[in-house]
């Protein structure tokens, strides 16, 4: 019954969706024209989709095995958080969770008061058509309430990885991210039509932080599950999917330095409204990628062709509309003089270049093979390899500008008055190399070279809060402009960091380890105390107990597990990680063997690999300030 | 959905692939071991190098690469030699030709053009 009022209610805001894009296409962007109230109809759209998200809820905490979706992802035997969160361990109805997120933000925008009521009009109609094609793709290939017969009696499972605290909140804000860039879409082209361009910006900006915070999060969450539930210890795999959700961040990063000129220098405004639409357009080619099956990867929930056809004819419709707009409101340039190249604008420039060919490079990484199969019937592959040693050279060039670009001058500047500003900064980035050099030595000299550029973007960082203070003769009141930019340059030096100790500097000890037996690795000894069979709510563990000691002290004892599960016959290994600021002691446990007495045990030390979450924390607090930043301006 | 499951089962679960007893003595000829391991794909599953699966292929391949080495062959040849039996697929970084060209040219190009296009003079 629940299940029948949530489609009744998903049905209802088909059609009342359906007013605005029928008003899109009639009147456009115009509001003299409308029939219907788009603030009002936003805010209707939003109440309706929650109350059908809920009625899913709903249906999976009771388990109702009449729903589709339910029998094949969900169990009776489930605790009851991965019931609820197994709403989203689904095609259909993370679907809707993207549509919840959708009008969530149309409500929110609706009741922004930045914004003048016809702007707004525009902006939620263009909002909630965007919602009227996701509502109907949901509903014509996609709906979760669909019933299945006759029900089974007990449900599949939920795949056991997504049985995890750490996937519990990755897709909420990864979707949070995502979509939130539906609404930067429709403020950017309604935007458009408007007589004064950079009025827009101003309302714009705080969209692009808060989607682009909750992305940096989604993401940052994802790999670190990935670390610790994959039991091998890495953190990104250059996976189809992961490159899908870093294109729209490599898009909204730069354009949320571009937005800056674009807010306070009135140029750029043209390519800041062509990355707004960019970035959605991305966001929206990554669900199709992933959802499609074109490119088969582990989040791939289900493989329907139907569904990829239908998502390519909405992304097509949905970036010719941007470009169309854009094409028919262009006037002229928007940058009046050339921009110099030694300038702060100039470095933005870069900035945003670099960005922008990463961006196309792993685009075109990873749809090539489909081209090549297509063109020239080639099966090629293209991987981490490939992804590594593009990235690689590219992370010289940005470096070199994330540490000068603060110190230029806007307009134009000379760098021999450059390098007087900052030849202090240069004698410690001298220390400072001798010193990681002096501690790592050993270590392979890639990692070394690495974590220089790390320290120094940090250096160059802190520096500039320290030149401030020393300037302006304050300690107080540091514009949060500046923490904003200092903490998330931060937070890419530490990430930096991170992501070298975690993968040059590793150490690894593989072996059939005796109950009984001590491994050293680092300064630590694992010693192998034994196991333990443990009954879980709907699996059975197979736990084995370490004793972890540093210089004869025991430090702390880490469980590693096999998990075997009921329902599906799956087996997932669970690493125990003890944590420290200079690096993870990752174990994992394996087979038993012969004699009984054996298991293979697979140990790393993975240094700083905590840095790479604190970076990610870093870039967040960074974004979080720019966004009140945003926000206070404006009063 | 059985299939799924059964997929994930292949990509996933048994993601600690190498055993002890694969590793070799040698650990000059590990460490090279693990950079070719992590040039070629594991021709049965999405996305992963035959270091980290735990596929039979995987495993064989692994197995393959070790004797090679340890017969003195190079990283260079033993690559070779698996490309030549089981085609571009295998390789996680494709061979510079004709058709993969624009994987490397195009990226160059539109670093240029869009460097163009933000400093023309106006």
């Amino acid at each position: 019954m629940v299940s029948e009022i949530g489609f009744l209610f998903l049905t209802i805001v088909l059609v009342i969706s359906s007013f605005s894009f029928f008003q899109l296409l009639i009147s456009g962007t115009n509001y003299s024209t409308d029939f219907f109230n788009q603030i009002k109809l936003s805010n209707l759209i939003f109440v309706l989709t929650l109350f059908s998200f809920i009625c899913l809820t709903y249906s999976f905490a009771i388990s109702d095995f009449t729903l589709n979706v339910i029998a094949s992802n969900s169990n009776s035997q489930l605790p009851i958080i991965y019931k609820l969160t197994g709403v989203w361990g689904n095609h259909e109805g993370s679907i809707l969770l993207w549509l919840l997120v959708m009008t969530f933000f149309g409500f929110i925008f609706s009741k922004n008061n930045l914004a003048s009521h016809y702007f707004k009009n525009d902006v939620l109609k263009i909002q909630n058509s965007l919602c009227f094609l996701i509502t109907s793709f949901i509903v014509f290939t996609s709906n979760p309430f669909e019933k299945t017969y006759p029900p089974p009696v007990e449900g599949g499972d939920l795949n056991p990885l997504l049985q995890d605290p750490g996937l519990v909140i990755h897709p909420p804000f990864l979707y949070i991210g995502y979509v939130g860039f539906s609404i930067i879409y429709s403020i950017s082209v309604a935007g458009l039509s408007n007589q004064k361009k950079e009025l827009f910006i101003d309302v714009l900006k705080p969209w692009v932080f808060i989607s682009w915070i909750f992305l940096t999060c989604g993401i940052g969450l994802g790999s670190w599950w990935a670390y610790y539930e994959l039991g091998w210890g890495g953190f990104w795999f250059w996976d189809p999917v992961e490159n899908a959700s870093l294109l729209p961040w490599l898009t909204a990063s730069a354009l949320l330095h571009t937005i800056v000129i674009a807010a306070k220098k009135k140029i750029l405004i043209n390519w800041t409204i062509i990355l707004s639409i960019l970035t959605f357009v991305l966001s929206l080619l990554g669900t199709f990628l992933v959802r499609s099956g074109v490119l088969v990867s582990v989040h791939a929930f289900a493989n329907d062709p139907k569904r990829g056809v239908y998502i390519l004819l909405l992304l097509a419709l949905i970036s010719f509309f941007g470009i169309f707009k854009y094409l028919k409101n262009y006037d002229g340039p928007t940058n009046p003089k050339q921009i110099h190249m030694i300038s702060r604008e100039g470095m933005i420039s870069l900035n945003n270049i670099f960005m922008l060919s990463l961006t196309f490079t792993i685009l075109l990484g990873t749809i090539y093979p489909l081209f090549s199969s297509v063109l020239f019937n080639s099966k090629i592959s293209v991987g981490a390899p490939f992804f590594n040693s593009i990235l690689m050279p590219v992370m010289l060039p940005f470096a070199v500008g994330m540490i000068i670009g603060p110190y230029v001058k806007w307009g134009k500047d000379d760098l021999f008055l450059i390098f007087k500003r900052v030849q202090t900064l240069l004698i410690l980035f001298f220390f400072i190399s001798l010193l990681v050099w002096y501690l790592n030595y050993k270590d392979p000299i890639l990692s070394i070279i690495f974590i220089i550029l790390g320290s120094w973007i940090i250096a160059s960082s802190l520096f500039e809060i320290f030149q401030f203070i020393n300037i302006k003769k304050r300690i107080f009141n540091i514009p949060k402009k500046i923490f904003a930019q200092v903490l998330a340059h931060m937070g890419i030096g530490l990430l930096i960091i991170g992501a070298t100790g975690s993968t040059v500097m590793k150490k690894e000890k593989i072996q059939f380890q005796e109950i009984g037996e001590s491994i050293k690795i680092k300064n630590y000894d694992v010693k192998f105390l034994g196991i333990k069979k443990v009954e879980g709510p709907n699996y059975l563990s197979q736990m084995g107990i370490f004793n972890i000691k540093n210089n004869n002290k025991t430090v702390k004892i880490l469980k590693p597990e096999k998990r075997f599960y009921n329902s599906g016959k799956q087996v997932t290994t669970e690493a125990a990680i003890y944590s420290t600021l200079l690096g993870d002691l990752y174990i994992a446990i394996g087979d038993v063997h012969q004699n009984k007495k054996q298991y293979t045990t697979r140990i790393w030390f993975n240094p700083f690999t905590i840095w790479i979450w604190i970076g990610v924390f870093f870039l967040a607090l960074g974004g979080l300030f720019s966004f009140f930043n945003s926000l206070a301006r404006k009063k | 959905m059985k299939y799924i499951i059964l997929f994930l089962n292949i990509f996933f679960v048994n993601a600690n692939a190498i055993e002890p007893n694969e590793i070799l003595e040698n650990k000059k000829l590990e460490n090279i071991a693990r950079e070719i391991g992590k040039e070629l794909r594991c021709l049965v599953c999405q996305n992963e190098d035959i270091q980290n699966s735990n596929a039979d292929i995987a495993k064989d391949l692994r197995t393959l690469v070790r004797k090679k080495l340890s017969e003195g062959q190079s990283k260079n040849e033993i690559i070779k030699y698996i490309h030549s039996r089981y085609g571009d697929f295998v390789l996680f970084s494709p061979p510079l030709r004709i058709d993969t060209l624009g994987l490397w040219a195009l990226p160059i190009l539109f670093f240029f053009v869009l460097t163009f296009l933000f400093f023309r003079k106006r």
